[in-house]
C-alpha cells in the first residue's frame, strides 16, 4: 500500500469502527458505501443510545422529522419519556418505509404489466 | 504438630504441621454494581500483521532483527525486515539490506516497523496482529517498560513509539500459554474529532493473536512452532538452523522468513478449526484456553452467567459453597516409604463429574433455592452403603451442602507441600 491508498484505508477503518459493523448499509435505500454512511438515533441523542445505520441523506431526514418532537421536560429524561420518544423515532421510520413499501409495490406492478405486455404481443405459439 | 517415631531415628516424622488454606467469598462494599457484561470485541479489518523476531542468544536476549508479512484477507500485501542497528555490525546490516533488496522485501529499522507498519498499518487499518509467543515479541520491540495499571495490574505497558500519543501495548500473562494483550487507551490527540465533539469515544483495544495460545486451546497441547506446523501438516515446515547468536547470513534470514510464513499458516488452520466450533459471539482472539472456549460455547447456547441471574443471592450461602470447593486432588496414602508407585490421573474431570452428578441443571438454573435438608442427610449418611455410593444412581444425591465435625478422618484440604 502507497501513503496514498494507506490514509484512504485508515479513514475507511475508522468509519466502519464508528458504524460497529462489518457490512453497514442504509436500511432505507440499500446503500453500501461506507463514506455515505451515518448512525442514526433512533430516539434522538438526548433520549437514547440505540442507533440504525442510515445514508446521509436518509439520516437527515430523519433528524428533520425529530425536530417536530417535543422537546427535553428536564434536565434528564425519564424512562415514560425515553420510551415515548423511541416510539416517535420509530414511527417517522415506519413512515419513511411505508413509502418505500408503496414505491417497490409499485414498480413489482409496472414490471408485472411490462411482462404481460411483452407476452401479449408474442403470442401464444 | 510433630510425632517422634522411636523405632526409625532417621524417618522423618509422619505427621507435620501446614498452612492450609481456605476458600471464601469476599464482596467489596464500595464497589459499584456491574451490569451484565456481553461486550465483544469489535470485528477486525480484514488486514493481518504477521511477525517473528529473532534475538540475541546471551541472557538480554536484546533484538536484532525481525521479519513480518502484511496481509489483506489471504493476499500478501507486503513482507520486510527490521532490524536493531545497535545489535548488528555494519556488515550484518549490508548482508539483511542486501538480501531484503533481492527478495524485493522492505527493509527498516526497528523504531521505523514500530511506527510505519506497527501503528501506521497494524493500528490504523485495524489489523489482527499475529505472532508465535506474541508477548516475547512484542517486548523486544518495546523501546521502555512501565507495570500496567488498572485491569491489567501486574502485567507490562510497554512503550512502542516516542509519540507521545501512540498507545502503549498492554501485556498480562495468565499462564505460561496464555496473556491478555491490548493497545491502551489512545490519547486525545488519537481521537477523531467529531468522535470528540459528538462525545462518542471509540477505545480500539486491538486484535491479538499468539498462535501459541489459541494452538494450546484448541489442541489441549503446548506446541513449539516446529511442532505445530508438524501436527497441522502446513504446506510450509519450519526450517531448521544452527545459526541462532551467529554472524547473519542469508540461510539465516531464510529461516526467519519461512517462520514468519510458517505462523501464518498455522493461523489459517487454526482459524478454519476454530471457525468449526460455530460460536460466532466470541472473537477467535478472545480465546486464550480450552475454558475460553467452554465460555464460548456457553455463550452461544444463551446460558447466562448465574449471578447475573440472581444477584441477591445470599452471600453468606455462597461463601459455605466456595469453601466446600476442591478443584484440584491429589491423594497419597503412603507418605515417606520407598515404594514401587503407580501414577493415576484423570483426564476431564470436571466434565465427567458435572454430567455424572447431574450439576447441568446448576448450570442452567434461573434460580437456585435453599433450604435446611439436615434430616435428609442424616437420613442418607445412616442407610447408604459403599455398595451404594459405587452406583452412578446415588451421585446426583449427593448435591448437598454438609457441615461435618471430623473425628480421625481424612478430609480434602488446600496446602502447600513440599
Amino acid at each position: 500500500v502507497d501513503e496514498k491508498q494507506l490514509k484512504r484505508e485508515a479513514r475507511l477503518q475508522r468509519m466502519h469502527e464508528r458504524l460497529g459493523v462489518d457490512h453497514p448499509r442504509c436500511i432505507e435505500c440499500g446503500l453500501e458505501d461506507v463514506r455515505c454512511l451515518e448512525a442514526h438515533h433512533i430516539a434522538g441523542n438526548k433520549f437514547d443510545d440505540a442507533t440504525m445505520i442510515f445514508c446521509r441523506n436518509h439520516h437527515r431526514i430523519l433528524s428533520d422529522d425529530q425536530k417536530d418532537h417535543p422537546p427535553l421536560i428536564g434536565s434528564e429524561p425519564t424512562l415514560h419519556e425515553r420510551a415515548g420518544h423511541f416510539l416517535k423515532g420509530l414511527a417517522d421510520l415506519f413512515t419513511l418505509l411505508v413509502a418505500k413499501l408503496h414505491e417497490y409495490g409499485d414498480e413489482l406492478i409496472a414490471f408485472a404489466k411490462r411482462e404481460a405486455a411483452s407476452s401479449t404481443v408474442g403470442g401464444d405459439r | 504438630m510433630n510425632a517422634h517415631n522411636p523405632g526409625s531415628p532417621l524417618t522423618p516424622s509422619a505427621t507435620d504441621s501446614l498452612a492450609i488454606s481456605l476458600r471464601a467469598f469476599v464482596t467489596d462494599p464500595q464497589a459499584k454494581p456491574r451490569g451484565p457484561n456481553n461486550w465483544t470485541p469489535p470485528r477486525p479489518s480484514q488486514w493481518t500483521l504477521v511477525f517473528d523476531t529473532e534475538t540475541m542468544t546471551d541472557p538480554s536476549q536484546r533484538l536484532r532483527f525481525g521479519c513480518y508479512q502484511l496481509r489483506k484477507g489471504e493476499a500478501l500485501n507486503e513482507t520486510g525486515l527490521f532490524f536493531d542497528p545497535d545489535a548488528l555490525s555494519e556488515d550484518e546490516q549490508g548482508t539483511l539490506v542486501a538480501f531484503a533488496a533481492t527478495h524485493d522485501f522492505k527493509c527498516m529499522t526497528h523504531t521505523a516497523f514500530n511506527e510505519d507498519v506497527f501503528f501506521r498499518r497494524a493500528y490504523e487499518l485495524r489489523a489482527t496482529i499475529i505472532g508465535f509467543n506474541l508477548p516475547f515479541d512484542i517486548s523486544r520491540l518495546a523501546l521502555g517498560w512501565v507495570p500496567a495499571r488498572g485491569s491489567m495490574r501486574g502485567g507490562f505497558s510497554f512503550k512502542m513509539s516516542e509519540k507521545w500519543w501512540r498507545p502503549r501495548v498492554q501485556v498480562k500473562h495468565l499462564s505460561g500459554r496464555a496473556a491478555f494483550i491490548q493497545f491502551t487507551s489512545p490519547t486525545k490527540r488519537n481521537d477523531n474529532p467529531r468522535d470528540r465533539r459528538e462525545g462518542r469515544r471509540i477505545v480500539r483495544r486491538g486484535s491479538f493473536i499468539d498462535v501459541k495460545t489459541i494452538a494450546a486451546a484448541l489442541l489441549s497441547r503446548s506446541f513449539s512452532l516446529d511442532g505445530l506446523a508438524q501436527h497441522l501438516k502446513t504446506k510450509t515446515q519450519k526450517a531448521k538452523t544452527e545459526e541462532h547468536g551467529g554472524v547473519l547470513s542469508d540461510r539465516y534470514l531464510s529461516y526467519a522468513v519461512t517462520d514468519v510464513q510458517v505462523t501464518w499458516e498455522c493461523h489459517l488452520d487454526l482459524s478454519e478449526r476454530f471457525g468449526k466450533h460455530d460460536v460466532g459471539l466470541t472473537r477467535m482472539s478472545q480465546i486464550l484456553s480450552e475454558a475460553s472456549l467452554g465460555k464460548a460455547y456457553l455463550r452461544q447456547m444463551g446460558v447466562r452467567p448465574w449471578r447475573e441471574l440472581q444477584p441477591d443471592f445470599p452471600n453468606a450461602v455462597l461463601g459455605a459453597i466456595m469453601g466446600s470447593y476442591f478443584g484440584g486432588r491429589a491423594e497419597v496414602h503412603l507418605r515417606r516409604e520407598v515404594r514401587q508407585v503407580l501414577y493415576c490421573d484423570f483426564l476431564s474431570m470436571y466434565p465427567t463429574v458435572c454430567t455424572l452428578m447431574g450439576l447441568w441443571q446448576f448450570v442452567i438454573a434461573k434460580e437456585i433455592r435453599w433450604r435446611d435438608a439436615t434430616e435428609e442427610a442424616t437420613s442418607f449418611l445412616n442407610e447408604v452403603t459403599l455398595d451404594d455410593l459405587r452406583k452412578p444412581t446415588t451421585w446426583p444425591h449427593l448435591t448437598t451442602l454438609v457441615q461435618i465435625a471430623p473425628e480421625d478422618d481424612i478430609v480434602p484440604i488446600r496446602a502447600h507441600y513440599g
